[in-house]
């Protein structure tokens, strides 16, 4: 009886396993994406996918805790036995580095040919398309637009500059922007620009929905985020509104941060992979982003943008994102020590 | 001539120590050389100078935490054993299980309450409450973390030996007995709670970061998302990690000379009439209300926004399902070298030690945890099981293994010695000596898989970089809508977790209820 009894158990432990163990169906055509862009959107788009391909997406999600750079860090960890075929990035300067770590492979996308050149990586490894503004937030009933800074320059003299809110600029796009600034401006003069904000006693906060959510509950008067944390949370709160800030004609204009997609080198499933990227730039997919929040500023001819921000004529900054990506170390490291030590 | 695998000993021994090391420490012995090597290769120079004086500053930060923990759990603990004397036991093992709550259910309801309460002081008194800076950090850690120190000091009360429990109340010493004889026998269940308490906070960014202070752990984050190798991350958080090791040593200290047993709690006060531990008591409960209140009036309110709240839960049953099955795979096959080295080391005074090497894993962070984990399984050896669902289940016995190993070896060491050898005697080979043992340490056993059950099901930064392609857990799952500021629906996600957590703990006790009457 013992004995039987002791069989069960182990037969019992085997099947759990091998149940483990045969989780996939081998017949089922699949594509393996890891993912930062938010779960809310991303599943949506892979759902539409699955539809239209026939293939299924297994994707990995990243999230805010881990600044959004798990995955980045996991496919450098995995570089020597790569188990993801695609990489949809929600910025670029991660991308950038994993080219520079030799964890991307070229690709040539039919969909990315109406693509800006700059959207598009001369070597092929990596495509831009539609991204995310950076904006000031602002809390109407706190203040008016007309008072509030037009310039990030302006920013450091404004009078509501202890009530004005930005996520640690050490992490995601808002160490791109100082990234960005530290190639427009020069290391010096970005670097004296952050002393000053700290000096002056800006709100340090932990994220960019936290900016939003600071100053749509009264906390703060205004903050530097995203656009899709300002939109969304606009939805919610008609006090609040947005400002794109340097649209003057002698000003540098507003950072756009493009979405990313890349093909892993060694993916297991290539052919699954190229269908996944030429859907993911199409125009088509991009509209589908704007339309439910994720984009605002599309990249290809005809998608028309947001309807937030579709009355505002946008001048976009210039950037060299593979200058910015080389500032990014000593930029990182000087904003640590600035807003951490 | 019956065949007995388990009977040499050397073999077990040597089985026990490779299980361990396999499932716990190799990937972070792997991390260390890889270190070193690029060390010598010239590759990483650290500078740490500049992180000394915030790595002081986080230290400082996280002593005043703990100690605040420590005296919350101290009063939480006098409360159940005066007030709640008849399920002071089941409350034991409920309060422990709580540890599930993660940490930022308990900021945000803080904050959410502050606010309410600051709202409301307004229009009465025209004032408000600042709730920012070290105050917040530390009430929100203490708060976050009671269950640890309340948990532990209430089964150290209860584990305290009856004849002294007759002679305090024979001889009515009062005050001073409870002062000189109580008390020193709390002082290792307060200190292995408030040192693990200090392990996991100083490793958490989280909540300081929310109330604008800024700790050591920030900076290792910056170098892990500004695109640093790991090696590079891994040096410069060595100062921390070297600190943790010295706790972790500190913790095994008062491991080895606590005496608290889960067999023998029973809920015998001898006080509880006497005027000079009412207010104590009254102190706790005012710090029990605010703990239960805080956190369930938050979600509750978050929860009751939510139109179609079954749906949410429809919408997250694959998560919920995968959640459940690696949390209990991590937690029943924790079990396996627990057990293996228990037996096998029982005797040994290096115990302590491999206890302490196999805890190394839990006290680095958690993406260096992570990424050690594939570098060591993601080889073209190991690769099917890297690429497999259980693979989660690989990394939470690699974090809390060493848990039910502890509480294992503990319970064996309360054990009459004479008794052991006994059974060991008598009944040779692993699973006659378990079989034996189990009748014994019973409760210690169900503690330690429902502890780690509970902080499996609670962990994401190992889990998020191990899980496989397809599957999510339903911790990732919150803190991706967390992100996204749908807090109605992490509110129910994270009400249903508790409910099923209570429920299960509930469903347990009836078990073991007939189980000993029987």
């Amino acid at each position: 009886m013992i004995i039987k009894r002791k069989i069960l158990l182990i037969i019992l432990t085997l099947l759990v396993f091998l149940t483990s163990f045969c989780g996939c169906n081998g017949n089922i055509k699949s594509v393996v994406v890891y993912t930062s862009v938010d779960q809310v959107y991303s599943e949506k788009i892979f759902k539409l996918f699955e539809q239209k391909s026939g293939i299924k997406v297994k994707a990995v999600y990243d999230i805010e805790a881990s600044k959004s750079v798990g995955l980045a860090n996991r496919l450098v960890a995995e570089k020597d036995c790569p188990q993801a075929d695609v990489f949809w990035n929600g910025e670029i300067l991660k991308i950038l580095d994993l080219k520079e770590k030799g964890v991307l492979e070229r690709a040539d996308i039919t969909s990315a040919k109406g693509l800006p050149s700059s959207f598009v990586d001369e070597d092929g490894y990596w495509y831009g398309f539609g991204g995310r503004a950076r904006v000031l937030i602002v809390n109407k009933a706190l203040v008016s637009l007309e008072n509030c800074p037009k310039t990030l320059s302006e920013l450091a003299n404004s009078q509501y500059i202890k009530q004005t809110g930005i996520a640690y600029p050490i992490f995601g796009t808002t160490s791109t922007q100082v990234a960005t600034l530290y190639t427009y401006w020069g290391e010096i003069k970005a670097k004296e620009y952050f002393t000053s904000l700290k000096n002056l006693g800006i709100s340090v906060l932990e994220g960019n929905s936290v900016v939003k959510d600071y100053v749509s509950q009264k906390k703060l008067y205004m903050g530097l985020t995203d656009t899709d944390d300002a939109l969304s949370e606009m939805k919610q709160n008609k006090d609040l509104d947005i400002i794109f800030l340097d649209q003057g004609e002698n000003d540098m204009g507003t950072l756009v941060i493009p979405n990313t997609v890349a093909y892993i080198k060694g993916a297991p499933h290539p052919t699954q992979a190229d269908a996944f990227m030429e859907f993911l730039l199409s125009a088509e997919t991009e509209q589908a982003l704007v339309d439910d929040g994720w984009i605002h500023i599309p990249v290809h001819i005809n998608v028309t943008a947001s309807k937030d921000i579709l009355a505002k004529k946008i001048k976009i900054m210039p950037v060299d994102f593979n200058e910015a990506y080389k500032k990014l170390l000593k930029a990182t490291k000087e904003m640590t020590e600035i807003f951490v030590y | 001539m019956k065949f007995n695998l388990f009977k040499g000993v050397h073999f077990l021994k040597v089985l026990a120590v490779v299980l361990l090391i396999l499932l716990t420490i190799a990937p972070v012995l792997y991390i260390f050389m890889g270190s070193i090597a690029t060390t010598f290769k010239g590759n990483i120079t650290i500078d740490y100078t500049s992180g000394m004086l915030l790595l002081f500053k986080s230290v400082l930060l996280n002593l005043g935490a703990m100690v605040l923990t420590i005296l919350f759990g101290l009063l939480s603990a006098i409360c159940v054993w005066v007030f709640l004397e008849k399920y002071a036991v089941k409350i034991a093992l409920g309060i422990l299980m709580l540890i599930l709550l993660p940490p930022f259910i308990h900021t945000q309801s803080w904050i959410f309450f502050v606010d309410k309460l600051n709202s409301f002081l307004e229009q009465i008194l025209g004032v408000a409450l600042n709730f920012n800076g070290i105050f917040a950090v530390i009430l929100t850690i203490a708060f976050s973390y009671l269950p640890i120190t309340a948990g532990l000091c209430l089964i150290a009360l209860l584990s305290i030996p009856s004849e002294l429990s007759d002679m305090c109340r024979i001889d009515g010493g009062g005050k001073t007995a409870f002062l000189k004889i109580y008390l020193p026998f709390l002082y290792p269940a307060l200190c292995i709670g408030g040192l693990l308490v200090f392990l996991l906070s100083i490793n958490d960014y989280g909540i300081p970061s929310v109330f604008g202070i800024n700790v050591f752990v920030l900076e290792l984050y910056s170098r892990f998302s500004a695109g640093n190798s790991i090696y590079s991350v891994f040096l410069a958080g060595f100062p921390l990690f070297l600190l943790c090791a010295t706790i972790m040593a500190l913790f095994g200290f008062y491991i080895s000379r606590s005496n608290f047993s889960f067999s023998t709690m029973k809920c015998i006060n001898p006080f509880k009439k006497e005027k000079f531990i009412k207010t104590p008591a009254v102190f706790g409960l005012v710090i029990l209300v605010f703990f239960a209140i805080v956190p369930l009036f938050n979600l509750t309110y978050e929860a009751v926004r939510v139109k179609g709240a079954i749906a949410v839960l429809a919408n997250s049953v694959n998560e919920i399902s995968y959640s459940a099955f690696i949390s209990i795979l991590a937690a029943v096959f924790s079990f396996i070298p627990a057990l293996l080295f228990t037996y096998s080391f029982y005797k040994s005074k290096a115990r302590i030690l491999f206890l302490g090497v196999a805890a190394l894993p839990f006290i680095i962070s958690s993406p260096i945890a992570g990424l050690s984990l594939i570098k060591m399984w993601n080889t073209p050896l190991l690769s099917f099981v890297y690429r497999s669902p259980i693979m989660p289940a690989i990394a939470l016995i690699s974090r809390f293994a060493f848990v039910e190993a502890v509480i294992l070896t503990v319970a064996i060491s309360r054990l009459d010695k004479a008794l052991i050898e006994n059974m060991a005697l008598h009944y040779p080979g692993l699973f006659r000596f378990f079989k034996c043992m189990a009748q014994l340490i019973w409760k210690e056993c169900l503690a330690g898989i429902l502890i780690v059950f509970a902080l499996s099901m609670g962990e994401f930064g190992v889990t998020l970089l191990v899980t496989p392609p397809g599957y999510q857990t339903l911790t990732i799952k919150i803190y991706n809508y967390l992100h996204y500021g749908a807090s109605e629906i992490v509110a129910v996600l994270c009400l249903f977790m508790l409910v099923v957590m209570l429920l299960i703990l509930l469903l347990l006790f009836l078990l073991l209820k007939g189980e000993k009457n029987e």
